[in-house]
């Protein structure tokens, strides 16, 4: 099959090849039967008859030095380009609709890629109970860290919050319970890896945005939704490494919900709006 | 025998007589051939070609320019290691191809 293969780029160099082997092996045979005594003319046609038809032997050669699938696919294309030069207005058509097919799928798969994709870590409370547990030997449940987050969790250091808190668990060591206190350093370590990987996807999703977008964003500035944004100064953090504004929307556990829900009480509005793709939008 | 030789039984006699004979042109390939076979084998000297670039592209023979007896430029086959070790595996099938034809064509001798 290789060898096929690479026949194929050296097809020309082949045929010339067989043209000049036939004819050497031609001649020869006919010199021999003038040498035995048959007039020029006979001497060609016996010569011919012991070779067979030529046709069939070019034919059979070229089969054999051709990748039946490329050579199709090869005639195939051809055909197509063709027939497509004859309907120049036809071509123009569908080359700039695959075009922009192309263009806004990709444009849409990168942005639904960074936004949902890319799996977003929280800032949950499951880092907070492996530091616990290796830090003071201390195995405590997820409720309980994630209380510790609510009371004293941070997204930045200047941020005002208690200094300590206490958390109960059992003891690694003696299996009982106890308590300890830990501090709002140790939280915010915790949370650091997290918060990092989020501020890094938001970073990442404005430097994708379309321009025209982007300009609505600097005048609006971000707005934080979900339970998420609750965590202290992860509004600052965002506003310090964007330069955007950022602000927490009211009551941001129950955005999403009342956003959907006021979403279908104004379906024909948001059609409208989907129908002019000229002004594109983010409805916050 | 009739013109159309058996795909695979041309292609053991070509290696074979590069076995023998050493490099040969299609020519003298052929010639040779119809020699050993003793006219039986009306060969079409042409199928030789087609046959000879399947078995290079097998990588069972190689090929190269040189100069005919009567000084012409020439296209000379020869065997390669493969080509050899083809040699008797084609064999081998064949014969077993031959011992298989000799028992259904064999008379019954009696019995059974």
């Amino acid at each position: 099959m290789w060898g096929r293969f690479v026949d194929l780029f050296r097809r020309r160099r082949l045929d010339a090849d067989l043209e000049s082997q036939l004819a050497h092996h031609l001649n020869a045979l006919e010199a021999e039967y003038r040498a035995r005594g048959l007039a020029p003319g006979d001497a060609r046609a016996a010569a011919r008859r012991d070779m067979g038809g030529l046709s069939q032997v070019r034919d059979a050669y070229r089969d054999q030095h051709g990748v039946p699938v490329f050579e199709t696919i090869w005639r195939n294309s051809r055909f197509a380009v063709r027939a497509l030069r004859r309907t120049p207005g036809l071509t123009a058509t569908i080359v700039l609709t695959l075009a922009l097919g192309i263009g806004a799928n990709s444009a849409v798969f990168s942005t639904i890629d960074t936004v949902l994709l890319r799996p977003l870590s929280f800032p949950d409370a499951d880092e907070l109970v492996r530091v616990i547990q290796t830090q003071d030997k201390l195995l405590v449940g997820q409720e309980q860290a994630e209380a510790l987050k609510v009371e004293i969790g941070s997204a930045l250091a200047d941020v005002e919050v208690p200094d300590f808190a206490d958390i109960a668990g059992r003891d690694l060591v003696t299996g009982l319970l106890r308590r300890t206190s830990i501090d709002a350093t140790t939280v915010r370590s915790a949370l650091e890896r997290p918060l990092a990987q989020i501020v890094d996807a938001v970073k990442d999703l404005l430097e994708r945005t379309p321009p025209e977008l982007a300009s609505d964003v600097a005048d609006r500035g971000l707005m934080l939704v979900g339970g998420g944004a609750l965590l202290r100064g992860l509004d600052q953090r965002l506003q310090r490494e964007t330069g955007l504004h950022v602000t927490v929307a009211d009551d941001p556990l129950t955005t999403v919900a009342r956003g959907a829900g006021q979403a279908l009480e104004e379906l024909a509005t948001l059609r409208a709006r989907a129908d002019k793709p000229d002004k594109p939008r983010f409805g916050h | 025998m009739s013109r159309e030789v058996l795909q695979g039984t041309l292609d053991l006699m070509v290696l074979r007589t590069l076995d023998v004979m050493g490099p040969q042109h299609g020519l003298g390939l052929a010639k040779r051939i119809l020699q050993v076979s003793e006219g039986i084998l009306n060969l079409n000297q042409g199928t030789l070609y087609p046959a000879l670039l399947r078995l290079g592209q097998r990588r069972w023979i190689m090929s190269r320019w040189g100069l005919s007896e009567n000084n012409r430029r020439a296209k000379f086959y020869e065997l390669t290691a493969r080509g050899r070790r083809q040699i008797a595996v084609e064999t081998e099938r064949w014969e077993s191809t031959v011992a298989v034809m000799a028992k259904f064509l064999a008379r019954p001798t009696g019995g059974e």
